[in-house]
């Protein structure tokens, strides 16, 4: 990030907008933007701009201050506090050049223990929460209780990501725009606590005091909790892939009634021999999900063409459209994208298609999107292909007595673990900040505090969408 | 009910930190898929390559706690404390976004080249 000589706090032109319960109603939080950018720029920005879903504003830094002010807002109406919480913001030059970009920055400015009331002791809490648990304003002389800055140069210079900014609509009709209301749910959920503040990297804690994520993180394979493991094992389970769990009965209960049950391939069949079992699969984004009404038919592969080892990229011969008319096609990934392979065995007439993964490594999801895709899809591994193929390789021209069922398992949840917790996001390579503080990406439907923003998303931080609320709750909201 | 209003607020400044490698910070990373041109979460691969195969240890960070009255204690965590958000173009034109975490891993990030789709991400993939 370049040095910003431009920052300086503007206490007296400072503006907030909060979000307020009125008495008798559910409880909520005030939170309070306030705008630390100088006259002219950033929030002051006043290039005229036309108003834009649903954002009356009519100049630049008006839309970004409602921007702000919706994500605030929304906020504000889920949390409960007494005390109000003070963002600090600002647009500003951040990182960027023609290919790439800083698109913002967000997080807790200050940590607290052994506060009044706090209800561990010994553990850190961010500001905001430990302010809400107090009953009273923890901070001296009234810090903000979040740090937020984003970069007031998103795609419109030639030399910072040139047509590729901020949609400030508040509609999430961004299309190829970056929804800046998606981004500052995200990273405001950070700062007001869904975070550790232990190194993921280095499993050590912030002076040998751990955070109150902390207590919370469950290693599912020994059944201990984060804070109970050494700074070596804290370490290794972020990159455990699926090895922390949110242990919090908050998300635990929730969970049922956002997570959708998990996607899965059962082979069985007189010629399925040591192949039979269920698979673990990546779903696709195109075609029908896979629903409790399994789609089942006979695996047939389809064989190469022209050389190739049966990828589906091109209309396919008459003997492999022969051989996969009313079965499932198995294929193998590669040269084209997953949508069209699923176009061309849907039009030779399968009911549904397997693809074998072309490399080694975990199961991974099918992207892309294609309307006229009417069969369901699934991804499976490499040695898994291999395996199939393998069983397949004694088969009539119409049938292999190998039978393959598309469907889900509805004892578990996409996204958490055999006994029904979330999982988190733990990848077996280490991710700087997107291990351990966020949601799993197996999630289904995607959630608000997964590592990356997914285009789903309904701006939506509670169930029956999300699980965001939940979790901030079981640390104390 | 929930209400809206602007108020005036006098705040004490806080310091303004030099930009400066820190800890505890995190960021988001999203790709633009290349068929459907719909941003979209890196797939593990992506990601992968998104930040490089080496993993980038985070600068360390002195925290300093301060005690109040009562016993309660404190670390500033500044802009270390942020989660930063990262966005890049790849060459088939898709973009890229992720959280990572803190200012060392973000312009780190930011130095790699991004990778076409062709390549990989974490969790969906296009092909």
């Amino acid at each position: 990030m370049k040095p910003n000589k431009s920052i300086r706090w503007m206490a007296a032109l400072a503006l907030a907008c909060s979000a307020l319960a009125s008495a008798g109603t559910q409880a909520a939080a005030t939170i309070t933007i306030v705008n630390a950018n100088e006259p002219g720029v950033g929030f002051n920005d006043p290039t005229p701009v036309t108003p834009v879903g649903g954002n009356s504003g009519t100049t630049l830094g008006a839309q970004r201050l409602i921007a702000f002010q919706y994500a605030a807002d929304i906020w504000g109406a889920n949390l409960a506090s007494d005390v109000p919480v003070r963002v600090d913001a600002a647009f500003e030059p951040l990182d960027c050049d023609a290919t790439g970009a800083v698109l913002g920055a967000a997080g807790a400015y200050e940590i607290y223990s052994d506060f009044p009331n706090a209800p561990r002791a010994t553990t850190w809490y961010p500001s905001a929460l430990a302010s809400k648990l107090a009953g009273f304003d923890v901070t001296y002389g009234q810090v903000p209780h979040i740090f937020a800055r984003f970069n007031a140069r998103l795609g419109l210079f030639p030399d910072c990501l040139p047509g590729s900014g901020f949609y400030l609509g508040l509609d999430r009709q961004f299309g190829a725009g970056i929804d800046l209301v998606t981004v500052l749910l995200h990273e405001l959920g950070h700062g007001l606590g869904f975070q550790t503040f232990t190194d993921d990297f280095s499993g050590e804690q912030i002076l040998g005091v751990p955070s109150i994520w902390d207590y919370y993180l469950l290693d599912n394979r020994t059944n201990r909790s984060w804070v109970t493991l050494t700074p070596a094992q804290r370490a290794a389970t972020a990159v455990s892939g699926n090895g922390l769990s949110w242990n919090g009965p908050r998300v635990t209960a929730a969970a049922p009634s956002v997570l959708a049950p998990v996607s899965r391939l059962r082979i069985e069949g007189t010629a399925a021999g040591a192949t039979a079992g269920d698979y673990q699969v990546g779903d696709a984004s195109f075609g029908p999900p896979l629903a409790t009404q399994a789609v089942t038919g006979q695996l047939m592969p389809v064989s190469g063409q022209s050389g190739e080892p049966g990828q589906a990229c091109m209309p396919l011969s008459p003997v492999n459209a022969l051989a996969i008319r009313g079965n499932i096609a198995l294929v193998s990934r590669g040269t084209c994208a997953f949508a069209l392979k699923a176009r061309v065995v849907q039009a030779a007439g399968a009911i549904g298609m397997v693809v074998a993964d072309n490399t080694d490594g975990d199961v991974a999801g099918m992207s892309g999107a294609d309307p006229l895709v009417t069969i369901p899809s699934v991804r499976i591994t490499q040695a898994d292909g291999v395996a199939l193929r393998t069983a397949l390789a004694t088969r009539s021209r119409t049938a292999s007595g190998v039978v393959a069922s598309l469907g889900v398992d509805t004892s578990r949840l996409a996204g958490a673990d055999a006994r029904g917790r979330v999982l988190m996001y733990t990848p077996t390579f280490y991710s700087p900040g997107s291990t351990v503080s966020h949601f799993t990406t197996e999630a289904k439907p995607n959630l608000l505090m997964e590592p990356s923003i997914n285009s789903d998303l309904t701006h939506a931080v509670r169930p029956p969408q999300d699980l965001t609320l939940p979790l901030l709750q079981d640390i104390g909201w | 009910m929930l209400a809206t209003c602007c108020v005036a607020a006098t705040l004490t400044p806080p310091p303004v930190q030099a930009a400066q490698p820190a800890a505890g910070q995190k960021g988001m990373v999203v790709v633009r898929d290349p068929h459907t041109g719909t941003l979209r979460a890196p797939t593990a691969d992506e990601a992968r390559a998104l930040l490089g195969n080496t993993v980038q240890r985070k600068a360390p960070v002195q925290h300093v706690e301060t005690v109040g009255p009562g016993g309660s204690r404190k670390v500033q965590l500044g802009r270390s404390g942020l989660v930063y958000n990262i966005v890049k173009r790849a060459p088939d034109g898709t973009l890229q976004e992720q959280c990572v975490d803190g200012q060392h891993a973000a312009h780190y990030s930011l130095t790699q080249p991004a990778l076409d789709n062709q390549t990989r991400e974490p969790h969906h993939e296009a092909e």
